[in-house]
């Protein structure tokens, strides 16, 4: 890349520069990763499951092509700089060949606030279906509405989330947790049901997976929940294949 | 290799370069060089076999959440800009030139024409950034591609059945966001073509690329260098671009955005950030703001809708592989300015 740096100062080079195919090592990169991923069973980790065989399909298909490309040595005639893409290869082999793949956790929680923007509208198409598929979505809305909580007060269920502390830190209150994505975990908002155990810290830590059994109850005249999820047990659990509800 | 050598006797100082890795030929040389690609594919996915979590388990958590939303925008957009480069290398190179004497020749009406030329084109708004490439490489003007980029991400088939999807015909929503777009789209359009000389809106880097496209070697020898042109040039810029919207989001809590929620006048602006920050894809973002629709007033969603399809940090991060940052400049103005009148305007009459 050293013909790049003499060339800056007379910008850029007429017709015909050649710069060396950076592009086809950066497709190489995504689309590995994306296929490892999905493989794997990790994409959802980062997009909604109706992307996957989209994305997966134009992965290999984008992975052919370049290592095509490449074999027939075709160069990039225009484009980038060289040491902008060399460290774009080295941020793209960082960050998705190296570092784990891993669920959004408490730090965005916190960012977030947990049922900042419960959508109330859909739960009063819930109520009269079967509470056992409802998902901790469908409760968060249901809890923050006070006119649909009041037909679930002493419903029992089993839900599956992540431990969350809430906003004043309480000693005796958890919110069990799942992020909800819409596209893809950028545009993931946190909605969580308010889980009573006192000196819950002693026993769980914010973003372990819990599992917890127990029924809906009143709550006090504190927070905007009208009802509290009061447990009967609390199992740790792996985080599941699908950490995000969709 | 024959263009290789016309392209070379073009830039004499590249000589040297080009003596000292001298091209294989024939087919050894492409079976040796194929060999090679998968060579990196096995070493690529043999790294991600063995990467062992310790290494990074001092990441603060902070950290790991910046990497996961950055790559998410980054997965979630790659595939359409690979489906956009794949419909643009189409354009550029298969599509025969008798296809393009059917756009009218007045140009308010070219304009009108190419807002929705996306119907025919359904990708979202960065797999537009290198199908308007190809449509300038095709002798497309620099107003009439940003009218495309503009109206396409909205004027397309997958993004009105999703905001219909999400809104219905409630509160006048979609239609809002069908004509708002292409209003602004026309707009656009029409202050770029009044700019005096509009090659210097283009970064000449690109501009370059307009010069350099002679039509030399097969069609296929040509769609594989603009696939490796393409990639180069868009790939770096859509990592920037992912990366830089991941941290802003780390970096500005969101809750002190939608406390502004509110306020007729405030609330406008916030969703515009927003939509700016959280750089969707327009074919989705209707679903993500149905679940502020009843903490905002409907103007706001308009405008979320209407400028995050338009311009976003992840948009701008493309389009400036193309543009001079004067240019998106202007574009940014256009658009922010005539989303935030159509968003209030919406507040004052409802």
């Amino acid at each position: 890349m050293s013909s790049d740096s003499h060339h800056d100062h007379g910008h850029r080079a007429g017709p015909g520069r050649h710069v060396p195919p950076w592009g086809l090592l950066l497709t190489l990169i995504g689309s590995v990763s994306i296929l490892w991923l999905g493989t794997t069973g990790q994409l959802g980790l980062y997009i909604h499951p109706r992307y996957f065989v989209f994305t997966e399909v134009t992965a290999a298909l984008a992975a052919l092509a370049a290592v095509a490309a490449f074999a027939v040595r075709a160069a990039s005639t225009a484009g980038g700089r060289g040491w902008t893409a060399g460290a774009t290869a080295v941020v793209l082999v960082l960050t998705l060949l190296v570092i784990p793949p891993a669920t959004l956790s408490n730090a965005t929680v916190q960012q977030r606030s947990v049922n900042a923007s419960v959508d109330t509208g859909d739960t009063t198409k819930l109520v009269g279906t079967d509470p056992s598929n409802f998902t901790v979505r469908d409760w968060a809305g249901i809890i923050a509405d006070p006119g649909s909580a009041a037909t679930y007060a002493g419903q029992k269920v089993t839900l599956v989330g992540f431990v969350s502390p809430t906003a004043s830190g309480a000693a005796d209150t958890f919110f069990l947790t799942r992020f909800v994505i819409t596209c893809c975990a950028a545009d993931a908002v946190p909605v969580g049901v308010p889980v009573t155990a006192s000196r819950w810290a002693d026993t769980y830590s914010a973003d372990q997976w819990v599992k917890v059994t127990g029924s809906f109850v009143p709550a006090g005249d504190s927070g905007d929940a009208a009802l509290v999820l009061k447990p009967q047990t609390i199992a740790v659990v792996p985080q599941p294949a699908q950490p995000y509800e969709g | 290799m024959a263009q290789r050598s016309a392209v070379s006797a073009v830039s004499h100082d590249h000589h040297e370069h080009d003596h000292a890795a001298p091209p294989p030929h024939g087919a050894r040389g492409v079976a040796l060089r194929g060999a090679i690609g998968l060579a990196a594919v096995a070493a690529l996915l043999a790294l991600r076999l063995v990467a062992d979590p310790d290494w990074t388990s001092w990441l603060p958590a902070a950290g790991r959440d910046l990497v996961t939303l950055s790559l998410s925008v980054l997965l979630e957009s790659l595939p359409f800009v690979f489906l956009g480069i794949a419909i643009s290398i189409l354009v550029q190179i298969w599509l025969p030139d008798r296809a393009w004497r059917l756009l009218p020749r007045q140009p308010t009406l070219r304009r009108a024409a190419l807002s929705v030329l996306g119907v025919l084109f359904p990708v979202c708004q960065c797999g537009n950034v290198p199908l308007a490439r190809g449509l300038m490489l095709r002798g497309l003007g620099v107003g009439e591609t940003l009218t495309f980029l503009v109206a396409a991400p909205i004027l397309n088939p997958v993004t009105i059945i999703t905001t219909y999807q999400a809104f219905g015909f409630d509160r006048g929503i979609l239609v809002s966001r069908i004509v708002g777009a292409f209003v602004i789209a026309n707009l656009v359009g029409w202050v770029f073509s009044r700019h005096p000389a509009p090659s210097t809106l283009l970064t000449p880097s690109f501009e370059a690329a307009c010069a350099a496209d002679e039509h030399t070697g097969g069609r296929w020898r040509r769609s594989a260098e603009s696939f490796a042109t393409e990639t180069t040039a868009m790939l770096p810029a859509l990592v920037a671009g992912s990366f830089l919207a991941g941290a802003i989001q780390v970096g500005v809590p969101r809750d002190v955005l939608l406390g502004l929620g509110g306020h007729p006048v405030l609330s406008v602006a916030v969703l515009m950030l927003l939509a700016f920050v959280v750089s969707l894809c327009s074919n989705v973002d209707a679903f993500f703001i149905l679940a502020f629709a009843s903490t905002f007033a409907t103007g706001g969603i308009v405008a979320f809708l209407v400028f995050g399809a338009m311009v976003d940090i992840k948009m701008l991060a493309l389009l400036r592989t193309t543009y001079t940052t004067r240019a998106l400049i202007l574009l940014t103005a256009v658009v922010g300015l005539c989303s935030l009148v159509l968003g209030l305007g919406l507040n004052l009459v409802l």
